[in-house]
């Protein structure tokens, strides 16, 4: 394969080093008019740390659109023109299906939860590939070396095929898009007319929320027009949605072949969390400075669910509302207002992981143990309450009653009338 | 609207197929989609053989490799059609060409359909080939030389696609889906010689500074042949038009087939390419030759007395020599003993004592006439009236066969003759100032109510207009 159409693969560190994106900070920002500080609060959302995950995405990106552009000056591609040409040609007189010659490049999934930074590792890849536009020589033509799209709410084809001609005239200043809307081109030759645009300008095709095809009776003709592109342009293809679609993908054996790929869930308790709660924690526009301790740590971890733009909502609101409330400190009870007042409504859908030490898989969700009385965490002691005890309790699958007996003295009275 | 991918030109592809499979590759619904990002005017009619007008976008594209002289002896037919035109018409042409000024057709004088080419071409072997080396095939400009029906590199006879180029409409047809044919029927030696011999001259470099005439050449290569007396005198035209139907009765590609053809060919008055190429290898001109057209100066008349001298000394007698030679033994004289024009003395007339004309006196007398008569043709607040030596005998009552024995009279006359576009830019001119005098507005309709011009001929009167007049002109057009 051609390696000189896409900038260097990088790898290592030195891919690390060009995925990050730290804004710049200078605590002095700590003095400065409340306005000031909570404008430049608005910093925390543009962090972006690399993990496993941004790697793995980044290379197959890379790869797929490498493997799409190589195809696209071979004499397979101009076998596929034409065909696309004479489908187009005569598609308008009279119906006719057109061949696929050229043949697929790469078609994949990246599925995961939702916030736990997939559209921000395709986008910083996409960057670091894509390097402007591409232009071959022979043939001359100008490539896009990737293209994101978002799947129609109602995932309709024709909906979809339009916003790909959109995005592709407003990047190359061309007027397919409204030469085919005025013309009212059907959905068969929209399909033409992109294939030939996607087999001449587009590396990789990237279609975002995917998941919007599940609910949806048009979703499989979405998926299969999908095919049909891959198929007729030979590009490459990344889905990306979150988890839900997976029963989906996983119905029919050659839905499934089209979605194998990469599966991602929430982020366990280990190294690059607590790096990143860190390097996040230390942009602070408080007045006071706190630092981050292993409780704050670990409420982190538990009241996000391991989803990194929790995370980083929770450490914006508590901040915004220790400036606004003039407590000017970033420390657990502002971090527990932001939680209870700003995420109220995410909380019934945060996981509640079991925090632990070491990676090993969680238990399963339906054993459930009860975790002796002396495992109380140490905190707890000093700041005791019923309602902490209970919420431990919660988390933990601990017995309440023995975590009162503990502290309280506590009788236990049967109910009348009622079998336990 | 810019241009984001245009295909390969290849080898000796028209520039036409490029355009067309353009058409095809770029996702364009319509024709006429495709013609706004291509043509300056996307109404016109896409020229198949030269090169209709291309937007900025196009020409950058092109000529990014090659510059637009390059692009036009390479991806046209011009080195056909323009190759054996006289020197000012050749650059007239190529100079338009490169312009881009779409009126090639009539500067090349492209001949009229007799060969019955309907349809552009394709050779099934090539078409093969271009498949399983491109992946398409594309219309060749070797393919679509008029009256060769062979192909040259496989020998084998050329089949029409149905793309017609008589009923050219504002279409592009690609090779591809207009060649269905892939088995090709093989020719006869002969004819695949001579198109090979046209193809040769096809592809050969074009001098354009080259001032030989293409008829002055052939007629100086029939030199040594039976075709031209010894001292180059006499033309014996219909012996070579018998030779030359009876050399080509065999072949399958029919050119010239009568006298008429065949003397316009050689009096400078046909530039048929086909029949030049035709004529050439008939006569045994290398390709080399016929591309590098050369005259060098030849004495006959020395060369003849030479070979007499020759033949005397060998002990020949002139009746002997003349056998030889194929001439008579008055020509063998008067090529050893040139008789010295004698001044000639006319006696008077036997029958009626008439004394011969005193020409010169005549003509002395004449002279103020004629003036006189030119000075009224040219008055100026009538249409003006073209100068000619037949409109001055008429007007004079002068035999016009008098007017050679008039050396002043004639010279005073061609004083004032001038070329058909000389006298149409000066009838346009008139026009324009009595229009703008009378506050006429200046349209092409109120004009025929002046002078009478045609639209298509205005381009040709516009080297001799002036700036103002030039502009008038181009409105008009």
């Amino acid at each position: 394969m051609n390696n000189q159409l896409l900038p260097p693969m990088l790898e290592g560190q030195s891919l690390l080093d060009a995925l990050q994106i730290l804004p710049k900070y200078d605590s002095a920002i700590r003095t400065h008019s409340k306005a000031e500080r909570l404008i430049a609060l608005n910093d925390l959302y543009n962090i972006y740390l690399p993990n496993e995950m941004s790697l793995e995405i980044y290379s197959k990106i890379y790869l797929a659109t490498l493997r799409s552009l190589s195809k696209k000056v071979t004499r397979l591609a101009t076998m596929q023109r034409n065909e696309n040409g004479k489908y187009l040609t005569l598609q308008q007189k009279q119906s006719i299906d057109f061949q696929g010659i050229i043949g697929g490049a790469d078609c994949f999934t990246i599925i995961g939860a939702s916030g736990i930074g997939k559209s921000s590792a395709i986008s910083r890849s996409i960057q670091l590939v894509s390097n402007g536009m591409i232009e071959l020589e022979n043939p001359y033509c100008k490539v896009m070396p990737c293209l994101v799209v978002q799947c129609p709410y109602d995932c309709s084809l024709r909906g979809m095929l339009l916003a790909i001609l959109k995005q592709t005239d407003e990047i190359l200043d061309n007027t397919h898009f409204e030469k085919a809307v005025k013309q009212r081109a059907t959905v068969d030759t929209l399909i033409g007319i992109v294939s030939q645009l996607a087999l001449n300008h587009i590396g990789l095709l990237v279609v975002d929320e995917i998941q919007n095809v599940v609910a949806n009776r048009n979703g499989r003709q979405l998926v299969a027009m999908l095919t049909q592109l891959i198929n007729n342009a030979g590009i490459s293809i990344c889905m990306v949605g979150t988890s839900e679609c997976l029963p989906f993908f996983e119905s029919v054996d050659y839905l499934a072949r089209r979605s194998l790929g990469l599966q991602y869930g929430t982020l366990p308790f280990d190294a690059y969390f607590e790096n990143f709660c860190k390097c996040v924690f230390e942009h602070q526009y408080t007045q006071k400075e706190s630092h981050l301790t292993e409780d704050v740590l670990q409420f982190l971890y538990e009241n996000s669910g391991g989803v990194l733009a929790n995370v980083i909502t929770m450490l914006h609101d508590a901040q915004e509302i220790a400036i606004l409330n003039n407590v000017e400190e970033l420390n657990l009870s502002t971090l527990k207002m932001a939680s209870d007042n700003r995420m109220a409504m995410l909380k019934p859908h945060i996981k509640k992981t079991r925090l632990k030490q070491t990676t090993t898989a969680t238990p399963a969700a339906s054993a459930k143990k009860t975790v002796p009385c002396q495992s109380l965490p140490q905190p707890l002691d000093e700041t005791w309450s019923i309602s902490g005890t209970a919420f431990y309790a919660k988390n933990n699958n601990a017995d309440m009653v023995s975590l009162l007996k503990k502290k309280v003295s506590v009788i236990e009275l049967p109910l009348k009338g009622v079998s336990v | 609207m810019s241009i984001n991918y245009f295909p390969t030109l290849y080898e000796d592809e028209l520039l036409y197929s490029v355009l067309a499979r353009y058409h095809i590759h770029s996702g364009n619904i319509s024709y006429t989609q495709t013609a706004e990002q291509l043509f300056t005017n996307p109404r016109r009619t896409p020229s198949i053989e030269f090169i209709t007008s291309l937007t900025d976008e196009v020409l950058r594209i092109l000529l990014k490799k090659q510059s637009m002289a390059e692009l036009i002896l390479n991806h046209t037919l011009f080195p056909y059609y323009g190759r054996f035109l006289p020197t000012a018409k050749r650059k007239n042409a190529f100079s338009s060409l490169c312009a881009m000024e779409n009126n090639a057709r009539l500067l090349v004088e492209m001949p009229k359909n007799a060969s019955k080419t309907t349809h552009l071409r394709y050779c099934p072997i090539c078409s093969n080939h271009d498949r399983e080396r491109y992946g398409e095939t594309y219309w060749h400009r070797s393919h679509q030389l008029p009256k060769v029906v062979i192909c040259p590199k496989h020998h084998c006879y050329l089949q029409n696609s149905n793309v017609s180029i008589l009923k050219t409409a504002c279409a592009l047809y690609t090779a591809e889906s207009s060649c269905s044919i892939t088995v090709a029927e093989s020719c006869s030696d002969f004819d695949a010689m001579i198109a090979d011999y046209i193809l040769t001259v096809f592809h050969s470099p074009i001098d354009m500074d080259n001032a030989t005439n293409v008829g002055d050449f052939l007629q100086y290569k029939l030199i040594g042949t039976p075709y031209l007396h010894k001292l180059g005198c006499t033309r014996y035209t219909q012996k070579l038009t018998d030779d030359f139907v009876s050399f080509y009765n065999s072949s399958c590609m029919q050119g010239m087939s009568t006298r008429t053809q065949i003397d316009s060919l050689l009096g400078k008055k046909r530039f048929t390419p086909f029949d030049i190429c035709q004529l050439a290898f008939f006569l045994g001109i290398s390709s080399n030759e016929l591309s590098n057209m050369k005259i060098e100066p030849i004495d006959l008349v020395g060369e003849f007395r030479a070979e007499i001298k020759e033949l005397l000394a060998q002990g020949y007698i002139y009746q002997q020599i003349a056998e030889i030679t194929g001439t008579n033994r008055s020509a063998i004289q008067n090529t050893l003993h040139p008789k010295k024009k004698a001044e000639v003395i006319r006696k008077p007339n036997k029958r009626n004592g008439r004394q011969p004309a005193d020409w010169k006196k005549i003509d002395t007398e004449t002279l103020p006439l004629l003036k006189t008569t030119i000075k009224q043709l040219q008055n100026t607040d009538t249409p003006p009236i073209r100068i000619t030596i037949h409109l001055i005998s008429q007007k004079l009552n002068i035999p016009y066969k008098s007017l050679d024995n008039m050396p002043l009279c004639k010279a005073e006359i061609l004083k004032h003759t001038e070329t058909l576009e000389e006298y149409g830019a000066r009838k346009l001119t008139w026009a324009f100032k009595k229009m703008t005098a009378e506050n006429v507005p200046i349209t092409y309709g109120r004009i025929q109510s002046y002078i009478y011009v045609k639209r298509q001929r205005l381009y040709k009167y516009m080297p001799y207009l002036d700036d103002e007049m030039k502009r008038i002109a181009e409105n008009l057009m």
